[in-house]
């Protein structure tokens, strides 16, 4: 007689360093249960209160999130900022808290930039005087270093992020985060749970595999309460450049992310047309909206971009 | 702790299938690399480790499937009648298709590592391990409990562009 081998229970880790490590119903069954539970009650975390104070002139916090990898979140997340600090009169800060594949550097044009440090904390790398970056990449010694961490150490690069960087009076932080639904993503939400954050942009490409982890991002911003601005279909369709002829690389076969979003009742904010010059731009660390402002994909993101609602808008000409 | 003799005692090749980046094909390059293999006649295995974004189980349209229980473990789910492929992910453990694994990494590496103990594999000739993106908990848990038996290396996918 075959037993059936029970669901995992979808509760969280409450993370090794928490009051509940270890007590938590999450924990039966984790071999770490009894360490945790053994370890001596900690003190409330002073750097919440650093975090608050340092995030306390950041207006408007967005953070770019997808459940699928290589959908477009770094693209995306550049882009956004490109296209907000075109108006000058605004301050944004693109935090890339992707540990592991830091792509930020390279698509902002500032591979190889160094982090330096001053009496107010640490300097974040400016592309344009509005336009504020900061990464891992830029505390690697070479781009071929891997940074191969378990969790608890990124948790605490990515607390160092928001506690250490001095970004100043910024109107747009933009945070650009790793595929999954994990340490990373846990720890951005923990430790901006003292701030007000805007919301989430989820970025999935149309086919059934990328939705089906986009569908499990989405699941994790309602139960970490993240509001969900809405969801972005990248690479969606190719227009050929020499023929004009339009052919879907990745097939909705079912329905794609405009069906998703209904079926899962959050905005569908549009589609992304999959466009080689955008690849190549950030290859180049260019921006693809300057590079090529008349193009078809240029004006499908400034549509998305003007598109999002959440306290406020975006208003890009 | 984990025996040597504990860890994949009836498997020839193990191979890992990893990238840096998210998105480039791992999934879709062991699942192919795993069903060519079968179409050579080979017994094989693949295990998806990747615990928040599983797709080897759609992939061979394997959704739905129940992890059967036996006297020496956990059975892998099957994708052919002949049992010349056998499967597992924690899709196969998941109520919901949409439900999260919102796990940090100690709940993580104990899962993955009851992937490498805990199923009946039987003598497999291939075990293909597919990976999520990344160089983290994971990568490393995984690393570790294998060294034991020997993999053969890994296949790292990319595609083109820099980045």
């Amino acid at each position: 007689m075959q037993v059936i081998v029970p669901s995992v229970s979808v509760l969280d880790c409450p993370g090794t360093e928490s009051e509940d490590a270890g007590k938590a119903s999450a924990c039966s069954g984790c071999p770490n249960q009894e360490i945790c539970a053994s370890a001596k009650p900690r003190a409330p975390d002073p750097d919440v209160g650093q975090v608050r104070e340092r995030m306390a002139g950041v207006k408007h916090k967005i953070l770019v999130l997808s459940g699928k990898g290589g959908v477009g979140k770094s693209t995306f997340s550049a882009q956004l900022a490109y296209g907000i600090a075109a108006d000058e009169a605004k301050q944004v800060a693109l935090l890339d808290i992707d540990i592991c594949g830091p792509s930020i550097p390279r698509i902002m044009g500032c591979d190889g930039e160094q982090v330096h440090q001053s009496n107010s904390g640490w300097s974040p790398i400016y592309v344009e005087d509005n336009l504020s970056v900061m990464s891992v990449g830029f505390l690697l010694g070479s781009p071929d270093d891997a940074v191969i961490w378990r969790g608890p150490k990124k948790n605490g690069l990515i607390k160092q992020f928001l506690r250490d960087v001095d970004w100043g009076d910024v109107d747009y932080l933009i945070v650009d985060t790793p595929p999954g639904t994990s340490d990373e993503h846990l720890s951005i939400v923990q430790y901006l749970s003292s701030t007000h954050v805007d919301g989430a942009v989820v970025i999935t490409t149309p086919q059934e595999v990328s939705l089906l982890d986009v569908r499990k991002e989405i699941s994790f911003c309602r139960k970490v309460k993240l509001p969900i601005i809405g969801v972005v279909e990248n690479m969606s369709g190719f227009v050929c450049p020499k023929c004009k002829h339009q052919s879907q690389i990745f097939p909705p076969t079912t329905g794609g992310a405009e069906k998703m979003a209904k079926d899962m009742g959050i905005p569908f904010l549009g589609r992304l047309p999959l466009d080689p010059r955008i690849g190549k731009s950030c290859d180049e660390g260019k921006s693809f909206l300057t590079e090529h402002e008349d193009s078809p994909a240029a004006a499908a993101y400034r549509s998305v971009i003007n598109g999002m609602e959440y306290d406020s808008m975006i208003h890009l000409p | 702790g984990i025996m040597a003799d504990d860890i994949l005692p009836n498997v020839g090749h193990v191979l890992l299938v990893l990238s840096g980046k998210g998105g480039v094909g791992k999934s879709t390059v062991a699942t192919q690399l795993a069903l060519a293999l079968v179409e050579a006649g080979k017994k094989v295995g693949l295990l998806d480790i990747d615990l928040c974004g599983p797709s080897v189980a759609k992939m061979l349209d394997l959704e739905g499937r129940d992890i059967h229980q036996c006297s020496d473990g956990w059975l892998p789910v099957y994708a052919d009648p002949s049992q010349q492929l056998g499967v597992m992910s924690i899709a196969f453990m998941l109520s919901h298709r949409d439900d999260a694994i919102v796990w940090r990494g100690p709940k993580k590496n104990a899962m993955i590592k009851q992937f490498l103990t805990d199923v009946a594999w039987g003598e497999l000739e291939y075990l293909i391990i597919d990976t999520p993106p990344g160089t983290s908990d994971e990568h490393i848990t995984v690393v570790e409990n294998l060294q034991s038996c020997n993999p053969d290396g890994a296949i790292l996918v990319s595609t083109p562009q820099v980045r």
